[in-house]
């Protein structure tokens, strides 16, 4: 056996001895780039968040622009939010029935249960995923389309901010008519779930029941709730909608990755949100 | 077209000037140590093959791209190192025309090319129509101000770019391909329109373009860019007669004859 070949086998040996320790640094590698993307990220974020405030606060809304995104933003969403809700308050309120018919006391509970589980955590979340999934998806594609055909450098070229002009009224938009859809949303779920309690159950729970037990289980800390956690979450698809949109590339597959990405980080960025508001009470 | 050239007043000021800048895209670096200087009412255009650099080098002067070194310099001012705020003070002195047009897809001929100015609000109402009609009705395109940009032809929508970029009156206008798609009547309008801005209003102009025989007739100099470098820079003569084999390939190769 020649040196040449021996120097061969050697580095071969030593290749092998060390893939472990190549295949876990490039693992960590990896580990590293997600939690720098997810930094880098939440700092687009906040950035895009106050740069828009800084543009709200000196007078950079066009209220046109903001009626017509409110139109498309909550408007037209609210019929799907309004029927979503609908079926998982009848869902939710039969599972309820079901339990209460085993354990055979608690009717009186129904109403309250359903006003909470609605109010607090149903209604918002259903509902700004069903936004983050129709709207959020609807402001990617316009502004990804818009990077990819060069209009947002044309709005630049022409000296305008495209925060001001683009995010600005869909965060205005995303902030009034969130919480609007949400608070539609509680009250069609709970309502709903009285056509559960007295039409599909066998309990046959009376009107009043329900609704006296939705009366005595209300108090301001559910619409402080419902507030709080919808204002975030329209904040969560107006910024996350642009950002993607703005870092869109490569024509109309780029468009669609772009639109993909922004429904998938809403989601989880909602459900984040929800868990910090829900949980550490931020 | 011939016989264009003249002299300015105050063509001594340099309103771009780039200096051994490299920049390019995130970490990709497409343009390496260009340097140029463009006066005050100048027209310079930029030719070069496809995917040498020309249409980034208009966007690094316009901010779009990473200027990773150098300097870049607009109407005295260094730009390289300023925010996106201050850059859209800069940004209000030029003007771009962009490749397929930008125009923006909800809105018509009209409020397109009246955009920068409502933006802005700096002129009445009636002021901003008296200028965006004069300026569609230069470009031929008064008759369309109420088309949506889906409704108007390639060499339509190229004009109403123009238009937009025209309609605020800026000192420094960067076209990229003006003319491409344009039949040779509406070339030599557009080519036209390009000269009397240098005339009318001094503007400097930076041209990039592919069209040879415009870049003959409209250019005061001609930049040549190959690989992201500039090899040659120099008046249209010079050009046209230079040695360097890739230029004298450039320029001549509309000279095709039918063997037979």
């Amino acid at each position: 056996m020649d040196n040449e070949h021996k120097d061969k086998i050697e580095e071969t040996a030593r290749e092998i001895a060390f893939a472990p320790f190549m295949v876990a640094g490039e693992i960590f590698l990896a580990f590293l780039q997600i939690i720098l993307d997810i930094f880098d990220f939440i700092g687009q974020f906040l950035i895009y968040l106050f740069r828009s405030f800084a543009f709200i606060l000196t007078g950079g809304m066009r209220i046109n622009t903001i009626v017509t995104q409110m139109s498309f933003l909550g408007v037209d969403s609210l019929p799907i939010v309004i029927l979503c809700l609908g079926f998982t308050g009848i869902t939710l309120a039969s599972i309820l029935t079901q339990q209460i018919e085993d354990l055979s006391y608690g009717q009186e509970l129904v109403g309250g249960a359903m006003l909470w589980s609605m109010t607090k955590e149903l209604a918002p979340v259903l509902a700004s995923l069903i936004i983050a999934g129709r709207a959020g998806a609807g402001i990617t594609s316009e502004i990804g389309t818009m990077k990819v055909t060069d209009q947002i450098d044309a709005l630049r070229a022409s000296a305008i901010p495209p925060i001001r002009y683009l995010v600005v009224p869909r965060l205005v938009a995303c902030l009034i008519m969130v919480p609007i859809i949400c608070l539609f949303a509680a009250i069609v779920g709970t309502a709903s779930g009285y056509i559960a309690v007295h039409y599909i159950s066998p309990l046959r729970i009376s009107y009043m029941t329900y609704f006296d037990s939705v009366r005595n289980f209300y108090e301001m800390d559910l619409a402080r709730v419902l507030l709080k956690k919808s204002l975030t979450f329209g904040a969560i698809i107006s910024i996350v909608g642009c950002i993607k949109g703005f870092e869109a590339h490569g024509g109309a597959s780029g468009v669609g990755k772009a639109v993909t990405s922004s429904v998938v980080t809403s989601m989880i960025m909602i459900f984040l949100a929800d868990v910090m508001i829900t949980v550490f009470k931020i | 077209m011939s016989g264009m050239h003249k002299s300015y007043t105050n063509r001594n000021n340099i309103m771009v000037s780039l200096k051994n800048v490299s920049s390019g895209y995130e970490r990709s670096v497409i343009l390496h140590d260009i340097t140029l200087d463009v006066h005050n009412s100048e027209i310079v255009t930029v030719i070069g093959g496809s995917g040498s650099g020309k249409s980034t080098l208009l966007k690094t002067i316009m901010r779009f791209c990473t200027i990773f070194k150098g300097e870049l310099h607009i109407d005295g001012e260094r730009v390289d190192n300023l925010g996106e705020t201050s850059m859209q003070h800069v940004r209000s002195k030029m003007g771009m025309v962009f490749q397929g047009a930008a125009l923006f897809d909800s809105m018509t001929v009209y409020e397109n090319v009246a955009f920068p100015l409502v933006e802005k609000r700096l002129i009445s109402k009636s002021h901003i129509k008296e200028r965006v009609m004069t300026v569609l009705t230069q470009l031929e395109m008064e008759d369309c101000s109420n088309s949506f940009p889906n409704e108007i032809s390639g060499g339509q929508k190229k004009r109403v770019g123009l238009a937009r970029a025209l309609v605020e009156r800026p000192k420094i206008i960067l076209y990229d391909e003006p003319t491409s798609g344009l039949d040779p009547v509406m070339t030599r309008y557009v080519n036209e329109m390009i000269y009397k801005a240098q005339q009318d209003f001094g503007v400097t102009s930076i041209i990039v373009s592919h069209d040879m025989a415009s870049v003959f007739a409209i250019s005061d100099r001609i930049a040549a860019i190959f690989g992201g470098t500039i090899r040659i820079t120099g008046a249209p003569d010079d050009i046209k007669n230079s040695e360097v084999p890739e230029i004298k390939e450039f320029v001549h190769a509309d000279k095709f004859t039918k063997n037979k």
